[in-house]
């Protein structure tokens, strides 16, 4: 057993599959139609070696809000969010409300696996926010040139190449190249790990500032 | 002194063809012709020996005067001249008098001939009366109105006329109409007006037509013009050409906002079906592709002799479930590329603009009353998008006073502390309680024909503008939705 996964979703088709996926890939999923029911749910849950798999959008308590619930409520287990694709802008709120990872959905056998794993190791080593080494994410941010960092901000805000080219005064294909250099630079192995890893390195280098 | 006439010379001037009269130089009536007392209306009265001035006391003085000169030896004569008789009749008279002398050489008398066109000048002023009260009313009328010959040159050329296109009717008369037309009509003008008295064929007469003319500084402008045609012993068209700039201003203005607006509306469609498509459908993507990376999973486990190619095929189909759901995003983010443009906008101007447009149609069926608040203002706005809020709000407005015995419209505005209130009343079924905070979500409609993004849209559109949408209950129907933006 890799792990206990709770499962939450308003879809039941994405309960079934994802949940087969998660039995097949030898985690112990649970699975809740609402983040209400999961609340209502977790005082009797097991809560070591696991992880809080939550759709981002659901009727009634959204992801965000199941997030700040528990970190409210003290239950200290990582989340991951699962958001639309191409919706960065959530998946970026997330992660600054406290979320450990997101996955845009759908997602494959790999993305889930590999996101699960990162979560439930950092968990391990009781470093809820060291299994990303932000230390190291910022060795390799700071390669970066500084047109190369303003291509960055923009992507990261979900622009398109398109648009970033024309806020920039470059051409799309120069935007491109940027982007290329970016992902090899920060040895990010998709555009969703690019904005995990940049989100999680500014919210570092945020931390003593912030904490005043 | 007596004067003989013998009777030849009496028959002579009785049968003469005009009014003649011979007096002597007491204007003692000598002889007369026949046409003398017709004229007169002294037919049958025996005149001989009468004084002139006993038949005709009211002479003038000025003619006494005249006949006095006479007798002096001057020939005196008027081509036209007016005498009033006692009874108010008016002659009009063309007159001579000389005098006539006798063998003796002394003046006898006087010869005195008339020509009464009384009849002709009657027509005549009658004429000039009633083509004085033509060109009044001609010149009264708004519009220009020019009168041609069948040769294209102009006949009149009224005050409105000369107010249009700016040329004085001193400078029209005789011009041929074409100098107020721009090419191609110019030079075309003239084989128009050939082939219609040719063919009788009517291309523009009768009809309304909207064309372009030329003023006389050179602009090119729109008239309305109507092209009459009538005989008048020769063919007279008559055209009334009416300046329509402002109007054509006005509805391009109009055409221009309403296209704008459908574009928005289209693409706002797009956006919010895009949107909620690309929810609803990613959502089964998932399952679908967690269903079959388990599959992939367990047949990677099993002892079957295929469980390699198998996995592989499956994988790919869970890429392809990928692929669908990026192309459902492009679409989304195709749609959603559409930006507030915000600047400074009055908002009482873009309310009516988006009402002219959202109430197209509707004229007469709905009582519509503006409440515009004087002190409102501009506010910080994308118009396009504003106007799109208020036509949305209005359509369904009148859509729901569809089946209401009083239908009533009113749109108001006002000025509050840090925003401009925007409300949409109508008097129609309203909105039950539970309905007011589903109503904004997409495809809830109840209209069959609408896709029910209408009000989606609106919400999306006022939170981008940082403001919020509110649903009241109108008294003592009705609904009233209020639009707060920042200001």
């Amino acid at each position: 057993m890799r792990g206990r996964v709770y499962l939450i979703d308003d879809d039941a088709a994405v309960l079934r599959g994802v949940g087969a996926l998660l039995a097949a890939a030898n985690y112990r999923p649970t699975a809740f139609g609402s983040a209400e029911s999961f609340l209502d749910a977790v005082p009797d849950l097991d809560r070591a070696q696991a992880v809080v798999l939550v759709d981002v959008c659901m009727p009634g308590m959204q992801g965000p809000q199941l997030l700040r619930k528990l970190v409210e409520i003290g239950v200290a287990v990582p989340v991951i969010i699962m958001t639309a694709h191409g919706d960065i802008q959530m998946a970026v709120n997330a992660m600054r409300d406290g979320a450990v990872d997101f996955l845009e959905k759908p997602f494959s056998a790999d993305e889930l696996t590999s996101a699960l794993d990162r979560a439930l190791s950092a968990a391990a080593s009781n470093e809820p926010r060291a299994f990303d080494a932000p230390g190291e994410y910022r060795r390799r941010f700071e390669a970066l040139t500084p047109r190369e960092r303003e291509v960055l901000a923009e992507i990261v805000d979900g622009r398109s190449s398109k648009a970033v080219a024309r806020d920039l005064g470059l051409s799309p294909r120069t935007v491109e190249v940027h982007r290329r250099n970016i992902m090899a630079k920060v040895e990010a192995s998709s555009f969703a790990e690019l904005v995990r890893m940049t989100v999680l390195t500014s919210m570092a280098s945020e931390a003593p500032t912030k904490g005043d | 002194m007596a004067v003989q006439f013998d009777l030849g010379l009496h028959q002579f001037v009785e049968e003469a063809p005009c009014a003649l009269a011979i007096v002597d130089a007491q204007m003692r009536y000598l002889s007369v012709s026949r046409r003398w007392l017709e004229d007169y209306g002294l037919d049958g009265a025996d005149i001989h020996g009468k004084s002139h001035y006993e038949v005709f006391p009211e002479v003038p003085e000025r003619w006494r005067e005249i006949n006095r000169r006479a007798l002096g030896g001057e020939t005196i004569s008027a081509n036209e001249d007016e005498f009033v008789r006692s009874d108010g009749r008016r002659h009009w008279l063309r007159w001579e008098v000389k005098p006539w002398r006798t063998p003796q050489g002394s003046i006898g008398g006087l010869l005195m001939f008339s020509h009464d066109f009384t009849k002709r000048k009657e027509t005549e002023i009658a004429l000039a009366e009633s083509e004085a009260f033509r060109r009044a009313t001609i010149d009264a009328c708004p519009v220009a109105v020019i009168t041609i010959d069948a040769e294209g040159r102009i006949m009149s050329f009224s005050r409105a006329a000369t107010e249009t296109f700016g040329y004085s009717e001193a400078e029209m008369i005789g011009a041929n109409v074409n100098c107020l037309m721009p090419e191609p009509d110019h030079s075309l003008h003239d084989l128009y007006i050939r082939r219609y008295l040719e063919t009788g064929e009517r291309r523009i007469i009768g009809q309304p037509r909207k064309i372009r003319a030329l003023r006389k500084n050179g602009e090119i402008f729109p008239i309305l013009l109507t092209i009459r045609e009538f005989v008048d012993g020769k063919r007279v068209f008559v055209g009334f050409a009416e300046d329509i700039t402002s109007q054509e201003v006005t509805d391009q203005h109009l055409a221009e906002t309403q296209a704008q607006l459908q574009h928005a509306a289209r693409l706002g469609a797009l956006g919010e079906m895009a949107t909620s498509i690309a929810h609803e459908i990613n959502q089964p993507l998932t399952a679908a592709a967690s269903l079959a990376g388990a599959a992939s999973l367990i047949v990677r486990k099993s002892a079957i002799a295929a469980a390699g190619e198998a996995g592989a095929l499956i994988d790919e189909a869970v890429s392809e479930i990928k692929r669908a759901s990026e192309i459902i995003h492009q679409m989304r983010e195709f749609a959603k590329k559409r930006k507030t443009a915000k600047s400074l906008h009055d908002i009482n101007k873009i309310i009516e603009d988006a009402s002219a447009i959202a109430l197209i149609g509707v004229e007469g069926a709905v009582k519509v009353e503006f409440r515009l608040g004087e002190d409102v203002g501009a506010a910080n706005i994308d118009r396009l998008q504003i106007q799109q809020v208020m036509t949305n709000l209005i359509r369904n407005a009148v859509d729901a006073m569809k089946d209401s015995p009083e239908k009533r419209l009113t749109i108001s505005t006002a000025r509050r502390t840090g925003r401009v209130e925007i409300s949409v009343a109508d008097t129609g079924c309203g909105i039950a309680g539970g309905m007011k905070s589903k109503i904004f979500e997409p495809f809830q409609t109840d209209k069959p024909e609408g896709l029910g993004v209408g009000l989606a849209i609106t919400r999306s559109i006022v939170d981008a503008h940082q403001g919020e949408i509110l649903i009241l209950d109108n008294n003592p129907q009705g609904a009233v939705f209020q639009v707060n933006l920042p200001a």
